[in-house]
């Protein structure tokens, strides 16, 4: 049917994201365990910057980011592991938690690159006159591009003035009309900026002192610094990355720390081949390593059951649900033979799940319909409240289909609430197919809006998971929002709710940025198997109600019988009929008996 | 495993073959007392001067590398360590080393040697044979040592666990041969008890937890 279509297509991207295996995927991230050095155990290790202890990533990287943000110093760190142990996602993860922080998305500038885009670098210069230019470029790209809406002006104003005195009134003024282009952007400033003859470590360091008095914390997190393996500038990179330890630190005038966080990540081996040889690099650098784990199997584990519980949860009212997922239980991967990393361990697992969602859940889901219907309940009583200024707490139910209301978005089922003022809320009791830009509809799951007479005030909408949420889910709901031009902060807000049983902390703050209210609404689990082998009597009248067979004897013959291997066994040894052999197969279809051998 | 020369084993051979018990009151074979003390020591001279002529002028050489290598060790004539250069003994990891070469070797030898070079070949004998590691103690073993050099680097801020440095240490420390290593350590990973990662040159190791 095509009900469950939608709701596939999501999880198929969202498996498919996971199969990638790389970068940060929020809605399977696991928090790692973190040890300081001298560890007798397989686990990561770091040092906090501040001194503080820290146990966890997630504690290690806000330890940084106050290092950083708040307490106005430099934090450099390399981030060595093997391919595939989080690397890139360690960094990705630091820019959720500075987007998810409202104090510091205001004032962080954060640039994000691959050591290999530097050897893509048009020009005869030196590594280190490409490296900074490249940096400066990057850095004003992300202050002055135009939709970067939440960094403050403050800091966009100091950026124009210290761009003005690199390379003059004029040449801003072209480039402002490029900010919304980042290659004409940056192609434009780097010619700008290589026409000058200077030293650009120099020019680097004097335009970040220029930030020093605004909140502006500047992030550089740069990856793959393997990219350089077989590159002549090995030897000129290590020299930077020194320099820009030196001047971020003591060489400044003030003697106070630039407020900055250099996040360099790459492969162990070549990490090691690069700072050993240089001691002086050793030295600044060895107590703040982030050294990574490839995986702990109670890692991969918990990855593992983030993503069965989606598919649980998502999918146990469809028919072929209990045969699915015993596949599913029946995946084994082991270490060092179906992975050795937890790139692999997704990619691995995601392959597995994949084919089993392919080949199942397309037949009709019985529980969903009940969250549904459980998700309207509280998504009326919620508008209600949130639009209690209006209609007031004094509703009387006008219709329950108002004659008027007959086809209203295409479908029937309305009821009109009549509340103070003049006000009153019609609510759709089923599916709504909601038209946008006139011309195509999405299915909202709930809807409602909110009138003063005959005039449409404002609208709520609302859409209900049943599984924790993943990314798809709040990107799909927003892109709809987007569509119905969704405008949550006028005198008459629109609404928007989200239902779903779970959703993580950064997803609660992404949803709050996008004005979306999360409600928790709890699964509908299916009622309990029952295992045809040990059942009692009462548990055979359930299991044969609707057929004929009712007699106590029957049961106890039935019981007497035990064990069955499946329904046909059952039924040839007590010799039911082909109706009821249908019975019984269609209940073992759904999942709501089983035949499991008794121990 | 260690590529020592054929000048090398011989080295280790006669040294072994002509050492003679320290002036102590320890009477067991093999086995030092402490870390500090040996029982059996032998001079550079000694063992020189029943070296094969081409090996003669290599032998000051030869002494540094394995005293470099930590395979003997420059000791008094009571036993204990010292820092002047003339006498010396096998350390513990030495005589595996022996063993391990001698089990290795295709060297024919082509001259009569006396009694102690006999004596000193059926000790080795003794000792590889009543010395076989078995899967269990060999997994403790390489485990500890593994943990040791996390810990060594993780000190020094990058952990790098090389597959070659591992199986070189433990072979140096150990009276097992490469096949025997080999043998063990492949159980390790097919039992996912560790899992290797293939890196541009080397293979890199890390215990599954």
């Amino acid at each position: 049917m095509a009900e469950n279509t939608f709701k596939k297509e999501e999880f198929r991207a969202f498996l498919y994201r996971v199969k990638l295996g790389r970068d940060f995927i929020e809605d399977i991230w696991v928090e790692r365990e973190i040890e300081d050095s001298e560890s007798d155990r397989e686990i990561c290790e770091a040092k906090s910057l501040s001194g503080k202890t820290v146990s966890n990533v997630t504690e290690l990287l806000k330890d940084d980011l106050e290092y950083s943000f708040k307490r106005r110093s430099f934090a450099f760190r390399f981030i060595s592991a093997t391919p595939g142990s989080g690397k890139t996602t360690i960094q990705s993860y630091l820019c959720k938690l500075i987007d998810t922080n409202s104090e510091y998305k205001k004032s962080a500038i954060v640039v994000k690159f691959r050591f290999g885009k530097l050897l893509a670098q048009a020009g005869q210069e030196s590594f280190g006159v490409k490296f900074f230019i490249y940096a400066l470029a990057q850095t004003f790209w992300e202050i002055m591009r135009k939709d970067n809406e939440v960094l403050s002006e403050d800091i966009k104003l100091i950026a124009e003035k210290s761009l003005k005195g690199i390379i003059g009134d004029q040449e801003v003024f072209n480039l402002s009309r490029k900010t919304d282009n980042y290659l004409g952007y940056c192609e434009q400033l780097i010619s700008y900026l290589s026409e000058k003859k200077t030293n650009f470590q120099d020019l680097f360091f004097s335009n970040l002192q220029d930030f020093k008095k605004s909140p502006a914390t500047f992030v550089y997190l740069m990856d793959e610094l393997d990219s350089l393996y077989s590159s002549i500038h090995l030897q000129d990179c290590r020299i930077i990355m020194k320099e820009l330890i030196n001047s971020a630190t003591d060489a400044t005038e003030d003697k106070k720390d630039l407020p900055m966080m250099v996040y360099v990540a790459g492969n162990n081996t070549f990490i090691n081949d690069f700072i050993k040889p240089d001691k002086g690099l050793h030295r600044r650098v060895y107590s703040s390593t982030i050294s990574l784990v490839s995986f702990r199997k109670d890692e991969c584990e918990k990855i593992k059951s983030k993503i069965e519980e989606r598919i649980y949860d998502a999918y146990n009212g469809c028919q072929d649900f209990s045969t699915a997922w015993q596949e599913i239980k029946k995946i084994q991967l082991e270490p060092n033979k179906h992975y050795n990393n937890l790139g692999e361990f997704c990619t691995s697992f995601a392959e597995k799940i994949i084919e089993i969602h392919e080949n199942n859940f397309d037949v009709y889901d019985r529980n969903f319909n009940q969250y549904e219907n459980k998700a309207r309940q509280i998504f009326e009583d919620n508008i209600k409240k949130q639009w209690y200024q209006f209609i007031g707490d004094n509703f009387t139910l006008q219709s329950d289909c108002q004659e008027g209301l007959l086809g209203h978005h295409g479908h029937t089922k309305w009821q009109k609430w009549k509340g103070k003022n003049g006000y009153s809320i019609l609510i759709a009791q089923s599916n709504t197919n909601l038209l946008y830009k006139n011309e195509r509809k999405h299915s909202l799951d709930c809807y409602a809006e909110l009138h003063k007479g005959d005039d449409l005030m404002a609208k709520a909408y609302g859409e209900a998971k049943n599984c924790a949420l993943i990314k798809e889910h709040i990107d799909t709901f927003s892109q709809w929002l987007n569509d119905f031009d969704f405008k949550p902060l006028r005198n008459h807000p629109d609404l928007a709710l989200i239902f779903a049983p779970s959703c993580t902390e950064l997803q609660l703050d992404k949803l709050e940025l996008k004005y979306i209210k999360f409600i928790p609404i709890k699964k509908f689990i299916n009622p309990e198997v029952i295992n045809v082998n040990k059942a009692k009597i009462d548990d055979l009248k359930t299991i044969f109600k609707g057929t004929r067979i009712s007699s106590i004897n029957t049961f106890n013959k039935l019981i007497k019988g035990s064990p069955y291997n499946n329904v046909e066994d059952l039924t040839k040894k007590m010799k039911f009929s082909d109706t009821c052999k249908i019975h019984l197969q269609n209940k073992f279809a759904k999942g709501e008996i089983s035949f499991d051998k008794p121990n | 495993m260690i590529n020592l020369s054929v000048g090398k084993m011989l080295y280790l051979l006669y040294a072994e073959a002509y050492s003679e018990k320290v002036k102590s009151d320890s009477p067991s074979e093999y086995k030092e007392k402490s870390n500090e003390i040996y029982n059996y020591s032998v001079t550079k001279g000694d063992v020189k001067s029943h070296l094969p002529s081409e090996y003669k002028e290599k032998s000051d050489e030869i002494y540094s590398d394995l005293v470099d290598q930590k395979i003997i060790i420059p000791t008094d004539p009571k036993g204990n360590l010292t820092s002047r250069v003339g006498r010396f003994s096998l350390t513990k990891e030495g005589k595996a080393v022996l063993v391990n070469y001698l089990a290795n070797t295709d060297y024919q030898f082509i001259s009569s040697k006396g009694f102690k070079v006999l004596n000193a070949l059926q000790r080795c004998i003794k000792y590889a044979v009543l010395a076989t590691m078995d899967y269990e103690e060999f997994r403790e073993k390489f485990k500890k040592l593994y943990f040791q050099e996390r810990k060594r680097q993780s000190l020094q801020g990058i952990i790098v666990m090389l597959r070659n440095d591992l199986t070189q240490q433990f072979i140096m420390q150990n009276n097992i041969s490469l096949q025997e290593f080999e043998r063990h350590f492949n159980l390790l990973s097919n039992t996912g008890e560790i899992s290797i990662t293939q890196d541009r040159e080397n293979q890199l190791i890390q215990w599954v937890e």
